[in-house]
């Protein structure tokens, strides 16, 4: 059974993807894709979800001893958080082209920029 | 041993080091970032050294963890291959960038800084998250540096390659999230134990998702327009790095999961890289920008590399040495020629590849990019030729014809687009010049010392062991860096050469393969001391043709099948050069090398299918295996593609008539009958076990026959003096070929006695024509005449050739017709006798007219004042007189011999008594027939002398036109279109079918480019859906 989280997850990467296909507006392209990023962050901490678990933070509530019966699987949650990081580092620089590109042309429109082909 | 973390180490510290040193002073900046790189190489080498001398790979577990919670990096000999590899050509490349880098902020030498972690990241870690977060430094890094240039495009196309990016690191992330909740773990040794874990549903889903985000950041055809755009608009020297550095990472993580794949994986992805690999090429012959040209190159390339070890993978190879050899060698030489190419083209500038004639004015340059070209091309000695051989080899012996053949199509048409590049740099058109640049020039030059090591260490790590073929290429090199002495004193260097070759082969052979040896390597000899009689550097001959001369050493000398396949290629490209050199038309070397090429490829495909099975690289000839039949037919094609048989004859004209007038006599004479000494050594060493070959010698006979008429039926129409003798070798080949087909004693006689022949009266006709048109400077004959006053000697030899040629006696080409006609009428080939009689019969006609147009009839009012032929034209052509002389008046000196080394084959022998040569057929005695027609013809000679004084002679305006006014100057002379009247009866039969076939069909594979092509509509959108289609596809192809 697919968890709820994870459902979001996928819904969240299709929706971003119909954006990416489908949106001609490149700042709307490049929203679509934060929104893939978005979906695919909850993903992945759902996979670590382990039901009636708490969060892999040693506080505590949580204490040190027996920690391994008590958490959900700290692993994905690094993980996220890294890919969280690379995510912002990529739409940021989206964005700057974008500004590249709107200062040359004027225009956010993506076919607008199909002068290199074949 | 140095820890691999230092290897990442070192080139994050210098992120930081660069900027504070900036501060200081640019040098400073740029000083840290150079020692970053350079120490980052070394430390490759260092490794990679030590790895070579048995020291045991390294494993790093960072942070206190083991595995799997740790970051593991891995440090074996195949990591530190690729090290050295990508880390070596990385420092070249930010050495050309350092003209651009120098303008730039600080931050563009820590994007680059980065960009080398990301890659030596992912080529040492063995995490799947882990290369995640490298493949994303780079990709990040990468973006960043596309854009450059600041132009629009490089903004337009950086853009592209961003969503294209993006969308394969959603999916590799993806894929890592499911492969972590299927198997537990994202550690690579870990899957590795127990890899069915990812066999199920999920597992699979999260497998293929990763494998095809990195088979999308490998740019597969056709997802793969946003690369193209960023090959195009992107700085060169940041572009090299992408598609060498870049790709290599990629491609070796891609090798790391090999072993987590299924079989059905392995075949789909091998396939991806096939199509990739033959499409990318097709589509890249409409090219004419170069970046972009060599984007579709670098793709082809990386496709090839993916189906090399994926195939490998499937056929259950594990030794790494393997893997090293195919997936390796291509890489390397993928590696440093795409590197060398895209630093090449900046240097070149934004000129379409039409007008990089700028490059003929620049030897240096034009011999690195020719060597790029003939690198990529997988031609000799370089690693593709080592690697292709490996692969195509392992292919066959699995059974995997198809894709063997799909690779040397798409080989072809590689071999097509490269060549066509070159040919456009090699002809100097405009004064246009490019200014010096030592920072771009001496990376290229490093890259191509590289390469040309690689090739030595290749060709050593496999098989040719016969220290002759090595010295091929090396006297090509030592041969060009001769190039500024004078033409004269290089000539002197290449007879010592090619002389002392002579002298050491020579003695080693016996058979068939001595008899070849004299012709080829003495019949050279001879011919290349009319190179004294011009003066000059005449650059660029002598490479070319002492290369020509030792291949023909090499290909008598070689005991093994790579050996000969070795000889015959570099034999192809030193011919190539010399075609190159003299040739009016960037079509004919092209033409040329096309045909070569895919004869080439005939008998590579033969030669491998052949090999015995489980053979190593250095099975020899004698171990092929004929008695599957396709094979030898295969190699048998090859040979006949390179004698110019009629239907592939489009090359010869052109090549056998345009090269310098001292070099085509020994290409139309001795260079030929390299197919034919191919021909032989394959039928005898086949011979007997081939099934069908009652059916094969009638094909071959039909085949010889019909050239033999053809090329002689051409040969009649041309104005070209040096075009006629093209087609009457053509011609010539004809017959041997059908005398080769008869396989019996009498007809190989007959074959190799007329090969001989056609050496010595083609060499002589050749050299004369060479002479007379050396100094009219036209080759047209109806501008020639008269020429028996100003140049008697040349008359006299060119006369004594031109018996020779058409057979009647007493000379030497008698003896070859009557032995041609006694072996087919012995066998009861009555129509192919028929058809070759015929052919001698037309042979007369442009005997006729070639003697009557150029030697006799009215000297013309311009030429009064020539002088005879250079006496260095007029030796070679006396000593094959002599030898004509002597072959015609004692047969016996050459036949015997020839039959000797020919052997028992099917048919009766030939007899002798004294100088009586006699078969079931007939008798002939070369002495007394000499005897006997030199009686008659002093008879009326006496006559004619006797009335010398009554002679009436015609004056130049004897001639009237009959109230006609002429529309062209030369329709009025006889000589024009000498032969008109014949076309009424045999124009037909020498319409131009062949061409326009050929013609058709490239017409064809051009247009299937230029719509392909169209996939690409440079919108970033379009990109993406075909990034997402192709990802679906190929699910469904592996599910």
């Amino acid at each position: 059974m697919i968890h709820a989280v994870t459902a979001t997850g996928i819904i969240l990467i299709l929706t971003g993807l119909w954006c990416m296909l489908t949106r001609k507006h490149i700042i709307r392209i490049i929203i679509g894709f934060s929104i893939i990023d978005t979906g695919i962050h909850i993903m992945i901490v759902s996979t670590g979800y382990i039901r009636n678990r708490t969060a892999p933070i040693l506080d505590h509530a949580v204490g040190l001893q027996g920690a391994a019966d008590k958490v959900v699987d700290p692993v994905p949650s690094a993980l996220v958080l890294t890919a969280i990081v690379i995510g912002l580092a990529v739409t940021a620089l989206m964005l700057s082209y974008a500004v590249k590109l709107y200062r040359r042309k004027r225009t956010l429109d993506i076919n607008n920029y199909a002068e290199l082909k074949w | 041993m140095v820890s691999p973390v230092y290897l990442l180490v070192v080139t994050i510290a210098a992120v930081f080091l660069v900027p504070l040193a900036d501060r200081i002073g640019r040098s400073y900046g740029m000083s840290v970032f150079y020692a970053a790189i350079a120490a980052a190489a070394g430390l490759g080498l260092f490794w990679f050294l030590s790895l070579r001398g048995g020291a045991p790979a390294q494993n790093v577990f960072i942070a206190g963890f083991t595995g799997p919670y740790a970051i593991q990096l891995q440090l074996g000999i195949a990591e530190s291959f690729v090290i050295v590899l990508v880390n070596t050509v990385f420092l070249l490349a930010s050495i050309v960038l350092g003209g651009a880098l120098i303008k730039e902020k600080a931050y563009a030498l820590t994007l680059m800084l980065l960009m080398l972690t990301g890659i030596n990241g992912l080529v040492l870690s063995r995490d799947l998250f882990n290369m995640f977060v490298f493949m994303e430094l780079l990709s990040i890094s990468t973006y960043a540096l596309v854009a450059m240039p600041r132009n629009g495009q490089a903004f337009s196309a950086g853009f592209k390659y961003m969503i294209a990016g993006g969308l394969a690191s959603t999916f590799f992330l993806i894929g890592t999230a499911f492969v972590y909740r299927t198997a537990g773990t994202l550690h690579l040794d870990y899957l590795l134990r127990s890899p069915e874990l990812l066999h199920g549903g999920v597992g699979f889903a999260a497998l293929f998702l990763v494998i095809a985000a990195l088979l999308i950041e490998l740019k597969p055809f056709p997802a793969n327009g946003w690369a193209l755009d960023v090959y195009q608009a992107g700085h060169p020297g940041v572009v090299s790095i992408i598609t060498t550095a870049g790709t290599g990472a990629v491609l070796f993580v891609l090798y790391k999961l090999l072993p987590l794949m299924s079989v059905r994986m392995l075949q789909v992805l091998g396939g991806a890289g096939i199509v990739t690999f033959v499409f990318s090429n097709l589509v890249a012959i409409k090219q004419e920008n170069p970046g972009r040209l060599l984007g579709y190159s670098s793709i082809s390339q990386t496709g090839l590399v993916i189906a090399g070890m994926v195939f490998l993978r499937l056929f259950g190879i594990r030794e790494i040495a393997v893997y090293a050899a195919v997936a390796g060698g291509l890489f390397l030489n993928h590696l440093f020629v795409k590197g060398l190419m895209f630093w090449l083209s900046e240097r070149v500038g934004p000129r379409p590849i039409r007008e990089w004639g700028v490059l003929a004015g620049k030897p240096l340059l034009l011999f690195l990019f020719g060597l790029a070209v003939v690198a990529l091309s997988g031609l000799p000695p370089f690693p593709g030729f080592w690697a292709k051989w490996e692969f195509l080899k392992l292919l066959a012996a699995n059974g995997y014809y198809p894709v063997l053949g799909f690779i040397l199509a798409g080989s072809l048409i590689e071999v097509f687009y490269l060549f066509r590049w070159l040919g456009y740099a090699a002809v100097k058109e405009d004064h246009d010049t490019i200014s010096p640049a030592p920072a771009v020039t001496l990376p290229m030059v490093a890259a191509a010392i590289l390469l040309l090591a690689a090739s030595v260490f290749f060709s050593g790590s496999l098989s040719v062991r016969e220290p002759l073929l090595r010295l091929i290429p090396a006297a090509g090199i030592l041969f060009y860096l001769l190039e500024p002495l004078p033409g004269r004193v290089k000539t002197v260097l290449a007879l010592a050469a090619s002389g002392s070759a002579a002298v050491i082969v020579l003695p080693g052979l016996s058979g068939l393969h001595l008899v070849f040896g004299i012709m080829l390597l003495g019949g050279s000899l001879v011919q290349m001391i009319a190179g004294l009689g011009s003066g000059g550097r005449r650059r660029g001959i002598y490479p070319g043709m002492v290369m020509m001369v030792y291949s023909f050493a090499g290909l008598l000398v070689t005991e093994t099948a790579l050996g000969f396949f070795f000889a015959w290629e570099m034999m192809t490209l030193a011919s190539y050069l010399l075609i190159l050199r003299g040739s009016r038309s960037a079509r004919t070397p092209l033409l040329y090398m096309i045909f070569s090429t895919g004869g080439a490829f005939l008998i590579l495909a033969g030669l491998i299918t052949a090999l015995p099975a489980g053979s190593l690289s250095s099975a020899g000839l004698g171990d092929l295996v004929f008695s599957g039949g396709t094979a030898f037919y295969l190699i048998i094609a090859g040979f006949l593609v390179k004698a110019g048989v009629v239907g592939v004859h489009l090359w010869l004209p052109g090549f056998y008539s345009e090269a310098d007038h001292d070099v085509s006599p020994i290409l139309s004479s001795a260079l030929s009958k390299a197919a034919v000494a191919g021909l032989f050594i394959f039928m005898s060493l086949a011979n007997g076990t081939v099934p069908g070959s009652d059916m094969f010698s009638v094909i071959l006979g039909w085949i010889g026959g019909l050239t033999a008429f053809f090329g002689t039926l051409m040969a009649i129409y041309q104005e070209d003096a040096k075009r006629l003798l093209a087609f009457s070798s053509m011609g010539q080949m004809g017959y041997i070929i059908l005398a080769a087909s008869l396989m019996s004693t009498i007809g190989w006689t007959a074959a190799i006695y007329i090969a001989v022949t056609h050496l010595l009266f083609k060499g002589i006709m050749f050299l004369s024509v060479g002479g007379v048109v050396s100094r009219l400077n036209t080759t047209n004959m109806y501008e020639m005449g008269g020429m028996i006053k100003r140049m008697p000697l040349s008359f006299m030899t060119f006369l004594i050739g031109l018996i020779a040629l058409s057979g009647v006696p007493p000379l030497t080409g008698f003896g070859g017709k009557w032995l041609l006609y006694s072996a087919l009428v012995g066998k009861g080939w009555y129509m192919l006798t028929a058809l070759a009689l015929f052919s001698s019969a037309v042979a007369f006609l442009y005997c006729y007219r070639i003697i009557h147009s150029v030697f006799l009839g009215q000297l013309k009012t311009g030429f009064r004042a020539v002088k005879e032929a250079s006496v260095w034209y007029l030796i070679p052509q006396f000593i094959f007189v002599m030898l004509i002389m002597i072959f015609s008046m004692v047969p016996r000196l050459l036949i015997e011999p020839i039959s000797a080394a020919v052997g028992k084959l099917a048919g009766p022998d030939l007899l002798w008594q004294g100088n009586t040569v006699s078969h079931a057929l007939g008798y002939w005695n070369g002495t007394t027939v000499m005897m006997v027609t030199m009686g008659v013809f002093m008879v009326p000679l006496v006559w004619l002398l006797s009335r010398v004084r009554s002679i009436q002679k015609v004056k130049q305006f004897n001639i009237v036109y009959a109230a006609e006014r002429p529309d062209r100057p030369e329709t009025t002379h006889y000589a024009h279109n000498f032969f008109a009247h014949y076309t009424k009866a045999l124009g037909f039969l020498s319409l131009p079918l062949v061409r326009r076939f050929w013609e058709g069909a490239g017409e064809w594979i051009s247009s299937i480019a230029a719509a392909l092509r169209h996939l690409y509509s440079g919108n970033g959108q379009t990109y993406a859906l075909q990034v997402m289609l192709y990802i679906t596809v190929l699910y469904l192809f592996m599910r």
